[in-house]
């Protein structure tokens, strides 16, 4: 203790800020180096690989053909399901496993540490596609090797573009209500509402109530995402409803989420 | 002391303790239930979710089709859904909140706690069922309130078959998951892709594979249970035994697995 410095004084003034690299190194090592999250993403990759399996057996078997292309798809339908599970776990595991007191004493801007977060969610978006591809490669492999003449190599860009977008759209779905709930098993039932049965009540509603399809596509998330993964959106209205129901299920969530985090007392 | 004075030093008489009853032990998996924090919003999520769907329903159909019976079908299909989550909160916040600890403290014997917890679940499931029946009254005399003019007889097998049994095989397969997985996130996941996810992938395999059609109903416990809940509501003889066969494969396996790992599990 010099006495040059007030005893109560702390001078930061040349601490450097916690670099964003930084923040998302540590949110990219909480996702896999923790149990649960280890396991996670073994059983993601575990899954996508069984059920591709499955699906090359039964083509080799049944003499079906099939393209390159169509490996992405079923690889899509898995992970779209999975991404935003993970994506759910990212956000809520600071609430119940606790880390959250540390996490934000360290680093007290709390948006920096979401944005962090989502930065680390579309990461392993991009990892899951390139694992998705090169899963696809041997299934075909296998398939072109068994059966020369019914398989095909083709595979559309704008199939790879649209399989990105919309499990970016997806992982970014589960994100918002992890943020809007902050709990693990609540946000990940709400989420399978989302997905799964909120679409039967649409097409229910749909039946019973005369002009309800003409609201139903400005309220239908997932609906309004089919037409990214066909990568032939086009005119106005279809980017409208895109946005307005994107604005409905991602924005609100984020934004009521984020207000609610940034208040939140950390306990 | 005199009357302890014969025991050797260092020791507790216990011998004229009365041991933990099982009314208490089902007492307390009940409160465990319903007054936490998550338990507690939880029932409440589900019964406001069943009367939201009744009133939307008021709304949104015809005045034909506002009997007692398609309002009963609305909460079937809502608690098909959600009960086995409170069964599987029950079972994995042991593990997942640490309260196994103080639980087989007080009640060293495991598989008293196995016993007390189903109690609960299935006590649970069946006040939720009849809460959602009352709840349903409403929403038929809301519906009589909007104009229509109900019919208030309901078919015996729907109300069976469709209602309490399939709810029930569905917190027994909650229970199966969660002593099987023992983590909570991990045993919702799983279950919702066994309700959910599962039924798809028989339906695609089903379009792939002709013969398949003809397996399924006796490999896949959904589409087996299909009949209680459709057509009559009585399954043929057949629907039965498929019933049975992938009730065995789908529910009593996982469930003597589940209990076997409940009562070996390390706390800690």
């Amino acid at each position: 203790m010099s006495a040059s410095t007030a005893p109560a004084a702390l001078d930061l003034s040349d601490t450097a800020a916690v670099p964003f690299t930084r923040l998302v190194a540590v949110e990219l090592r909480k996702s896999y180096d923790t149990r649960a999250g280890f396991w996670l993403l073994l059983a993601i990759g575990g899954v996508v690989a069984l059920v591709l399996g499955i699906f090359t057996t039964i083509i080799l078997v049944q003499d079906e053909s099939v393209v390159f292309g169509d490996w992405v798809g079923i690889a899509a339908y898995l992970t779209s399901v999975l991404l935003p599970i993970l994506a759910i776990m990212l956000v809520t595991t600071e609430w119940t496993q606790r880390t959250a007191l540390v996490t934000f004493t360290l680093e007290p801007h709390r948006q920096r540490v979401f944005v962090a977060k989502l930065v680390v969610g579309v990461l392993l978006t991009l990892l899951t596609l390139v694992f998705a591809f090169a899963l696809g490669l041997v299934c075909n492999l296998l398939c072109e090797l068994g059966n020369p003449e019914l398989t095909g190599w083709e595979i559309k860009g704008t199939d790879l573009a649209g399989f990105l977008v919309t499990q970016t759209l997806a992982m970014m779905g589960g994100f918002a209500l992890a943020m809007l709930l902050l709990n693990t098993p609540a946000a990940i039932v709400l989420f399978f509402v989302y997905r799964f049965v909120l679409p039967g009540i649409f097409a229910v509603l749909t039946g019973l109530i005369d002009g309800f399809d003409k609201v139903a596509v400005w309220l239908d998330f997932q609906a309004a995402q089919g037409d990214i993964y066909e990568w032939d959106l086009s005119g106005g209205e279809e980017w409208g409803h895109l946005l307005v129901s994107g604005f409905i299920w991602l924005a609100i969530p984020m934004g009521v989420g984020l207000w609610r985090i940034l208040r939140a007392e950390v306990k | 002391m005199s009357a302890t004075a014969a025991l050797p030093h260092g020791s507790l008489d216990v011998s004229s303790t009365e041991q933990v009853s099982m009314l208490t032990l089902a007492k307390v998996e009940v409160r465990k239930a319903l007054d936490t924090r998550a338990g507690y919003w939880f029932v409440i999520a589900i019964l406001g979710l069943v009367v939201l769907a009744e009133v939307i329903y008021t709304f949104a159909a015809d005045d034909d089709d506002k009997n007692f019976q398609d309002y009963l079908q609305i909460p079937g299909g809502i608690l098909g859904y959600f009960l086995p989550i409170i069964i599987i909160m029950l079972v994995t916040s042991e593990q997942s909140q640490r309260n196994g600890l103080v639980t087989f403290t007080l009640e060293p014997r495991r598989p008293r706690v196995v016993v007390a917890k189903l109690v609960a679940g299935v006590s649970l499931a069946v006040a939720v069922m009849v809460l959602a029946s009352v709840l349903a009254v409403f929403g038929t005399v809301f519906g009589m309130v909007t104009g229509s003019s109900p019919e208030w007889s309901v078919d015996g097998n729907l109300l069976f078959n469709g209602f309490v049994l399939s709810n029930l095989i569905g917190v027994f397969i909650g229970f199966a998951i969660a002593m099987l997985i023992m983590n909570t996130p991990g045993a919702i996941v799983a279950y919702f892709a066994y309700s959910l996810i599962l039924p798809i992938a028989v339906g695609i395999l089903g379009a792939l594979i002709k013969s398949f059609e003809d397996v399924a109903p006796w490999i896949e416990f959904n589409t087996a249970q299909t009949p209680l809940f459709t057509g009559d509501y009585i399954p043929t003889a057949e629907q039965w035994a498929q019933i049975l066969v992938t009730g065995v494969i789908w529910l009593v396996i996982p469930l003597c697995v589940g209990i076997w790992r409940l009562l070996r599990i390390e706390f800690k």
